[in-house]
C-alpha cells in the first residue's frame, strides 16, 4: 500500500493523528480536573458559610 | 479589575454570549454537536482521501496534501480568530475575548507545527529536500515562532487580566505575517507551488482531489472550534477557581 512513498505518507498521518489526539485528551482531562476542583471549592465555601 | 470581576462582569451586555456564564451554557451544548460533526467529517474526508486515485505526477504522496493543506489553512485561520479576539480585547476590554485569544494560541501552534512537519514529509519525495529557506516555508516557521512567543507572553503574568492588553497588541502586530504567508508564493520565486484551490473559478486540481481536500478542511475547522470551545471553557473554570482562591485567602 502507498508504494515506495509509504515511509512519508504513514508518518504524516501518524504525526497528525497523535498531535491532534493528544491535544484533545489534554484539553478533556484539564476540563474534568478543573470541574472537580471547582465543585470541591464550592462545597468548601458553602460549608464555611453555614 | 479583579479576577472575580473579570469573570462575572463585562463592559458591555451587547452580546449574550459575551457573558462567561452564558458562554458556558452555550459551550456545553455546542461541544457535543461539534464533536459529532468533526467525527463525521473526518470519516467522510478520510474515506474519500484514501479512495482518491494516484496522482499522475506525485503518485500516492498526494495523500499528504489532504492533511497538509488543511493544517496550513487552519494555522492562518486560527491566527485570524486570535486577531479578531485581540480587537475585542482592546476595544471592548472584554475578558472573554482575552480567553478566546489565549486559548486559540496553542491550537494555532499545533496546526502550524503539523503544516511544517507534513510539508517536510511531502517535500522530501517531491523536491528532494526536507527543508528549503524559501518565502512560504520561512514565513510559516515565523508564524510558529510568533505563536510560541504569544503563548510564553500569556504565561509571563501572574494575573491573567494584566496580560490581556500586551497580548492583544502583540497579536495584532503579528498579524502582518498572515498576508505575507498568503502572497509569498506570488511575491517571490519559491520552491513551494502557488495557490491552487483558492482560484475557485479554475481550480488547478480535479474534483477527485478537490472534494476530499475541502471535506478534510471542514473536518479540521470543526475540530478547531470543538477544541477552542473546550479550551475556553477550561480557561473560564480556571479563572473561577482563581477568584475563589483569592476570596478564601482574603477571608484568611
Amino acid at each position: 500500500m502507498f508504494g515506495e512513498h509509504a515511509a512519508f505518507i504513514i508518518p504524516s498521518y501518524l504525526i497528525s493523528f497523535l498531535a491532534l489526539s493528544i491535544a484533545t485528551l489534554v484539553i478533556w482531562r484539564t476540563y474534568s480536573v478543573r470541574k472537580k476542583e471547582l465543585a470541591r471549592m464550592e462545597a468548601q465555601l458553602e460549608k464555611q458559610n453555614t | 479589575m479583579t479576577p472575580e470581576n473579570a469573570i462575572h462582569t463585562g463592559p458591555s451586555n451587547l452580546w449574550g454570549l459575551a457573558n462567561p456564564t452564558r458562554f458556558m451554557g452555550f459551550a456545553n451544548r455546542a461541544i457535543p454537536i461539534l464533536a459529532c460533526l468533526t467525527i463525521l467529517l473526518f470519516g467522510i474526508g478520510l474515506y474519500l482521501s484514501f479512495n482518491a486515485p494516484e496522482d499522475y505526477q506525485q503518485g500516492y504522496t498526494v495523500l499528504i496534501m489532504f492533511i497538509h493543506v488543511p493544517a496550513a489553512w487552519l494555522a492562518m485561520m486560527t491566527y485570524s480568530v486570535m486577531s479578531i479576539s485581540a480587537l475585542g480585547s482592546i476595544i471592548w476590554r472584554h475578558p472573554l475575548a482575552d480567553v478566546s485569544l489565549r486559548t486559540a494560541a496553542p491550537l494555532g501552534a499545533i496546526f502550524t507545527f503539523l503544516a511544517l512537519a507534513t510539508g517536510s514529509l511531502w517535500g522530501k519525495p517531491m523536491w528532494g529536500t526536507w527543508w528549503e529557506w524559501d518565502a512560504r516555508m520561512t514565513s510559516v516557521l515565523i508564524l510558529l515562532i510568533i505563536y510560541l512567543g504569544l503563548i510564553a507572553l500569556s504565561k509571563a503574568f501572574d494575573e491573567p487580566s494584566e496580560a490581556a492588553q500586551p497580548l492583544a497588541i502583540m497579536t495584532l502586530v503579528g498579524f502582518a505575517i498572515i498576508p505575507i504567508i498568503k502572497f509569498s508564493v506570488d511575491w517571490w520565486n519559491t520552491l513551494h507551488q502557488p495557490a491552487s484551490v483558492s482560484r475557485l473559478d479554475t481550480p488547478a486540481m480535479g474534483p477527485e482531489f478537490l472534494y476530499p481536500l475541502l471535506i478534510m478542511a471542514l473536518a479540521y475547522m470543526a475540530l478547531f472550534f470543538t477544541l477552542h470551545f473546550m479550551s475556553m471553557r477550561n480557561e473560564v473554570l480556571a479563572r473561577r477557581i482563581r477568584a475563589m482562591k483569592m476570596k478564601q485567602a482574603r477571608r484568611g
